[in-house]
């Protein structure tokens, strides 16, 4: 089967992506090895200490997605994703733009500048976004290689609480959508695939599972069955009954 | 000697001196050199809802509303911090390691204080720093830090937070900026704890290297202020109150916020630091927070019960109030408690612990006795592969550094 996952002219079988986060060995490993996961995001900020431990534990073929956080605007932005390069973490960049400690919500704003800049450095951007249409065009515009719009407040595992802002991404954005945070359970991950998103990007959800070895699994799973099933095209389903006597009987000619 | 009898002793030494030395200076009165925030409002809000705080007012059924609240209000944080939340302590424990780790995960961050100077110019009677005490002084100079900080680094830290005894005189601001420099050849990240600075002050500090900046209020009853701080640039309350908000305007990413638990009515002074930094917060929401939970050890085998007195219970409750309130701050854990407590309350509310801590002065070079005394006792003096591993033993992970200066 040729259904891959294209981004930035890369090609990837797996459309789980592990996010950043909260890092520890058993979690990557669990992300590769039963999720399947072929690319793998990291903190700067992380793999910057001294004891690299972080880029060790990253196995052998998995392609890596830096981000910026830590960046509270677009020149910040750039800062770390040259960063990031000069430590060998490639050209693929998630941009993320974070000026508020509370909720973590990302400046679609400097987000999109951010977007044009690294583009022009020759980054593979994959912008963090709060789903906005507009700013997702924007983005597009100044080269983005996917949109990554957040499902609900980073780290809260509430599921798919813009899903009708995604669903319109999905719709009238050409690039691949990735929903990235909040996604809480496999089935959530699932209903995001069946609606058209490329793929799911999550943390929290399997680093919090009692095991995360079977939380991993069952992602994989999920993920699998929704793209299947988006593929498949899903059945026709009513909101509600048929009227007995059609609306359109009196029609003679 | 206990924190709490040093403090008696010298308050009353300094109750004598102040008999014979009638003149103090109004410590609500700025001194010529402190930038005065004319636009700020933050001042008079946390003191006007500090003074509102009734905390028996507070009653079980408050608690538990708080504590089903996704977002609480500072009203709810006062019911947390109230008496009536301690049968709740338990269930606060609870809720706070959840958010603690949604918010965190299973990191814990790793730092190591440097005393680079203990000169002191101001008279806080429970400072063991104080220049009235006959401590032996030191002020490392270049040399001193660079050799400290290498000692340190050796060990794998890669978090620095510099201190320094308050006298600008002794250290001024081009001496701690120099130190800053020096810090960044050496460390990740770098943090200073140093007497209050004016904006401009900040600024240069930032750009020397340091995005951090810890200010403790000690108490927020200006009353009380005024009877602990008897003389010297730190009498003046309402500078040292408006320090993180100068150092955020001077570029710092983030502030650190506390009181020292038990010099005053503790509930209180908590409820005053989780609101200073609350409104700090909604005025620049970019700024980090964090908050640190130093307490006066009350007196063990002491007659009298003073309900005021900040146990470990006590503590805990504020510390789990603070993460309850505010999930995404940062929370501190003092090495001047010992280091069972220590290890539990990381992952439960604290994110951040020091280890392989001296508070002398150039005491980290191996065989060196160091040049000066220390401010104050530590009960948890492990070093960093000690606590790493204690870390790891609560099945959560040390992070020794996730930050990148920009």
């Amino acid at each position: 089967m040729s259904d891959k996952l294209i981004i930035g002219g890369h090609e990837f079988t797996s459309r789980f992506i592990l996010g950043s986060g909260k890092y520890d060995p058993e979690l990557i490993r669990a992300a590769v090895e039963h999720a399947g996961a072929q690319i793998i995001t990291l903190a700067l900020r992380r793999v910057n200490s001294f004891s690299g431990n972080i880029l060790e534990h990253i196995p052998e073929g998995v392609t890596l997605l830096p981000n910026t956080s830590g960046a509270r605007n677009a020149e910040e932005a750039v800062k770390i994703a040259k960063l990031a390069r000069e430590a060998g973490c490639g050209e693929f960049i998630k941009i993320e733009v974070i000026h508020d400690s509370k909720y973590l919500l990302p400046d679609n704003y400097e987000t999109a500048k951010a977007c044009e800049m690294l583009a022009k450095e020759g980054f593979i951007p994959m912008p963090y976004m709060y789903p906005d249409l507009n700013a997702a065009r924007d983005m597009v515009n100044a080269g983005a290689a996917a949109i990554m719009p957040l499902a609900a407040p980073i780290g809260s595992n509430q599921g798919l609480a813009t899903k009708s802002f995604i669903r319109i991404l999905i719709e009238e954005i050409d690039l691949p959508i990735i929903v990235d945070a909040g996604i809480g359970k496999p089935s959530q991950a699932c209903e995001a695939m069946e609606m058209g998103a490329a793929a799911i990007m999550a943390n929290t959800a399997i680093a919090t599972a009692g095991n995360i070895v079977e939380m991993a699994e069952a992602f994989r799973h999920a993920i699998i069955a929704g793209r299947t099933a988006y593929l498949a095209g899903t059945g026709r389903v009513l909101d509600r009954a048929s009227a007995s006597s059609p609306l359109t009987g009196f029609l003679q000619e | 000697m206990d924190h709490k009898e040093e403090m008696e002793m010298n308050e009353e030494i300094g109750i004598r001196e102040v008999e014979e030395n009638q003149a103090r200076s109004d410590h609500m009165k700025y001194l010529p050199d402190m930038e005065i925030l004319s636009d700020s409002d933050i001042q008079e809000k946390v003191i006007r809802a500090m003074e509102d705080y009734d905390y028996t007012r507070y009653t079980a059924s408050d608690v538990k509303r708080a504590l089903e609240k996704e977002y609480l209000s500072p009203d709810d944080f006062g019911a947390l911090l109230s008496p009536a939340a301690e049968p709740f302590l338990e269930q606060m424990a609870r809720r706070a390691t959840k958010e603690t780790q949604k918010h965190f995960g299973n990191s814990v961050l790793l730092f190591t204080p440097l005393y680079i100077s203990n000169y002191c110019e101001n008279y806080c009677i429970y400072c063991g720093f104080n220049c009235k005490n006959k401590i032996r002084r030191a002020k490392l100079d270049e040399d001193g830090i660079r050799r400290e900080m290498e000692a340190i680094a050796k060990t794998g830290m890669e978090e620095v937070l510099i201190l320094t005894g308050e006298s600008k005189k002794m250290s001024d601001v081009k001496y701690i900026g120099r130190a800053c420099e020096i810090a960044h050849e050496y460390f990740k990240n770098v943090g200073v704890e140093v007497y209050p600075m004016n904006t401009d002050e900040y600024a240069y500090i930032h750009k020397c290297g340091a995005d951090y900046v810890t200010v403790f209020q000690e108490t927020y009853d200006s009353e009380r202020y005024e009877q602990l701080h008897l003389a010297g640039h730190k009498r003046v309350f309402p500078y040292r109150l408006n320090a993180q908000e100068r150092a955020v305007r001077g570029g710092m990413r983030g502030v650190a916020f506390a009181a020292l638990l038990g010099l005053s009515d503790f509930r209180k002074d908590a409820f005053a630091v989780g609101n200073h930094a609350y409104l700090i917060q909604r005025k620049y929401p970019h700024a980090e927070i964090s908050f640190s939970c130093p307490r006066l050890r009350p007196i063990i085998n002491n007659d009298k019960i003073n309900p005021k007195d900040v146990h470990e219970k006590q503590l805990l409750q504020v510390m789990c109030a603070y993460r309850i309130f505010m999930p995404f701050a940062g929370i501190t854990i003092s090495t001047r408690e010992r280091a069972e407590f220590r290890d539990h309350v990381i992952g439960m509310c604290a994110t951040k612990i020091s280890a392989g801590v001296s508070t002398g002065i150039g005491s980290h070079v191996e065989g060196d006795e160091g040049e000066g005394d220390s401010q104050f006792e530590i009960s948890d003096g492990r070093s960093l592969a000690e606590v790493i591993e204690a870390i790891k033993g609560r099945g959560l992970q040390p992070v020794l550094n996730d930050y990148v200066f920009i």
